[in-house]
């Protein structure tokens, strides 16, 4: 792993086990209601200074805080229009499945790719580290993944190419 | 389309014995279900004969679905070639049909293929022997050609089976070409299907043939006087390419359109990576291609909306070693095929995106499980986990 993507990894998994002390804490608004603070940004005094991570201008993590919610919203590098396409594709997918992940955000915050949403009680049903260790990796993958998908496709390109030559059937007129 | 079974045919197909190939396909059906239908059909093949046994592979195919693995890997090793084949997979698929019946069929069958091309196919019950089969379809270069075919084309055809097809004369109304198929010419041998491939590839003949004739007639004039005008082919409706006939060179250029953004983006990256490949040096002898997103300065005076692309122009240099002899043919259906091998390759890449999403998904989903399972074990006092015994507090706490 480069150096700069574990210091950047490594500053956002310090500052969520930082952020992730969420507590039970019903509505101010609306009575025997229990609504995520940081959605709905009513009461000011219930939210904490949100903490903007970034690598580089591409790449950038905002963690927003509040008392019984925490916002984690990423903005995952895409380098050319091929990798563009591949993380809105996969982003996408991932968004219209996000009922398999319970904390992930159908819709992502404006200016991010991808977005996710803990409740206190998601820290109450799953394992505060592991959760963290399940948003780190899940980011990790990511970029990772974006890279890797690319570069198959190209192998996956040259090799079929190669393939096609040598049954010389198509494209290269190769005549060896 | 209508499609009636006639009298019997006589039983002189067998080879001694009268096993009725229908009852054999239900007998194998049950072992199709356990995948193990080639090795009783192997039994079978032994009793009857090779093209009765044809014939009950056509029937399983149909019936039962039978053949789903052989044609999965028949699709996996000529993925790259399923969308350029030259043969036309109904058109053989029904003269395999009309050769291996057991009982005359009476068939009148049109198909269409591309929206363009149309084809007819007719054999009448009390005359098995003989197929009709007629194919219209629009010029591949409005202008230039007759609707009509020219008599070197009709030559081309005939010189592929000379035994099986004969020409008719006149064509059926509303087509080009008709042709008298004689299915009893066809070798009983393993060749049979290589000869009805052939007859399929009807169409790819006459293609191949017209574009010869365009490359030898084009610019005899402008090459006089130095200009080279390129030459518009319309072979699938909505992509032409032009051609461009210079004195040590063929140009071809392809103007790449697609409907969705994302399409281009995945073709334009497979430009660049075909461009790398065959500028290589074990693809020398390839022909040197290139891609641009602005219109090649041979494309200077064409009308705008044959210009106006969102995908680029994709250019081959064709040199004369190319087109020599047995490789003309090659080349042509190459040629006339790219935009379709394009797209081939943009929907298998969009497949492959998906398979892999899919399985980043499960794997995400697997860690996520994970992440909840584990908090459920760290408590065993409850059993239950933090949840369950959340939801017996009251959900509304004032």
């Amino acid at each position: 792993m480069a150096n700069t993507l574990r210091l950047y990894l490594t500053c956002i998994r310090n500052t969520l086990e930082a952020a992730m002390c969420l507590q039970n804490f019903p509505c101010q608004e609306v009575e025997r209601h229990n609504k995520p603070e940081v959605e709905l940004k009513t009461s000011p005094e219930l939210l904490l200074n949100p903490v903007l991570i970034c690598r580089n201008e591409a790449e950038k993590c905002l963690i927003e805080t509040s008392i019984n919610s925490l916002r984690i919203s990423l903005k995952v590098k895409q380098a050319d229009e091929l990798e563009n396409i591949l993380t809105k594709k996969f982003l996408r997918f991932l968004s219209m499945r996000a009922e398999a992940f319970q904390v992930l955000r159908r819709k992502p915050v404006q200016g991010y790719d991808i977005s996710f949403l803990i409740t206190n009680y998601h820290c109450e049903d799953m394992q505060k580290q592991k959760l963290i260790d399940f948003i780190v990796q899940f980011m990790e993958a990511r970029i990772f993944d974006i890279v890797e998908t690319k570069m198959s496709l190209n192998n996956r390109w040259r090799l079929r190419l190669r393939v096609e030559d040598i049954k010389q059937e198509i494209l290269f007129f190769v005549y060896k | 389309m209508c499609r009636k079974e006639s009298t019997r045919r006589e039983s002189d197909t067998n080879k001694g014995t009268n096993v009725d190939w229908k009852t054999v396909a239900m007998l194998i059906c049950f072992k199709a279900y356990q995948n193990d239908y080639n090795t009783e059909l192997a039994f079978y093949s032994k009793l009857i004969h090779p093209k009765t046994v044809e014939g009950l592979k056509l029937y399983m195919s149909v019936h039962f679905n039978t053949n789903k693995n052989s044609q999965s890997q028949k699709r996996g090793s000529h993925m790259g070639m399923a969308c350029i084949e030259r043969a036309s997979p109904a058109l053989k698929q029904i003269l395999l049909k009309l050769y291996c019946a057991e009982k005359p069929l009476e068939i009148d069958h049109h198909l269409y293929e591309f929206g363009s091309v149309e084809y007819h196919i007719q054999s009448q019950a009390f005359n098995p022997q003989v197929a009709y089969l007629s194919i219209s379809m629009p010029p591949l270069c409005h202008g230039v050609l007759p609707n009509e075919l020219s008599s070197y084309t009709i030559q081309m055809i005939k010189g592929r089976c000379p035994n099986v097809v004969e020409i008719a004369e006149p064509a059926r109304e509303g087509y080009q070409l008709t042709m008298k198929v004689n299915l009893h010419q066809i070798p009983l041998n393993k060749d049979y299907e290589k000869v009805i491939s052939e007859i399929a590839a009807v169409h790819s003949v006459i293609l191949s043939s017209q574009l010869k004739e365009i490359l030898w007639n084009a610019n005899s004039n402008d090459e006089l006087q130095g200009m080279y005008k390129p030459i518009k082919l319309v072979y699938h409706p909505r992509e032409p390419f032009f051609l461009i006939r210079q004195p040590q060179r063929i140009v071809a250029i392809f103007p790449i359109r697609f409907r969705e953004k994302s399409d281009v983006i995945i073709a334009t990256a497979f430009f660049q990576e075909l461009v790398d490949v065959g500028s290589s040096d074990k693809l020398a002898k390839a022909p040197p291609c290139n891609w641009s997103a602005i219109p090649p300065p041979e494309l200077r005076g064409e009308p705008f909306e044959d210009l106006s692309t969102n995908g680029g122009f994709f250019t081959f240099d064709i040199s004369p070693r190319h087109v020599e002899g047995n490789r003309l043919d090659k080349t042509v259906w190459n040629l006339l095929n790219f935009n379709a091998y394009v797209r081939y390759h943009v929907k298998s890449t969009k497949g492959f995106i998906q398979r892999r999403m899919r399985k980043r998904l499960e794997s995400l989903v697997e860690v996520h499980k994970e992440t909840g399972q584990t908090n459920k074990i760290c408590h065993p006092e409850t059993k239950m986990g933090h949840l369950r015994q959340k939801d017996n507090e009251d959900p509304f706490p004032t």
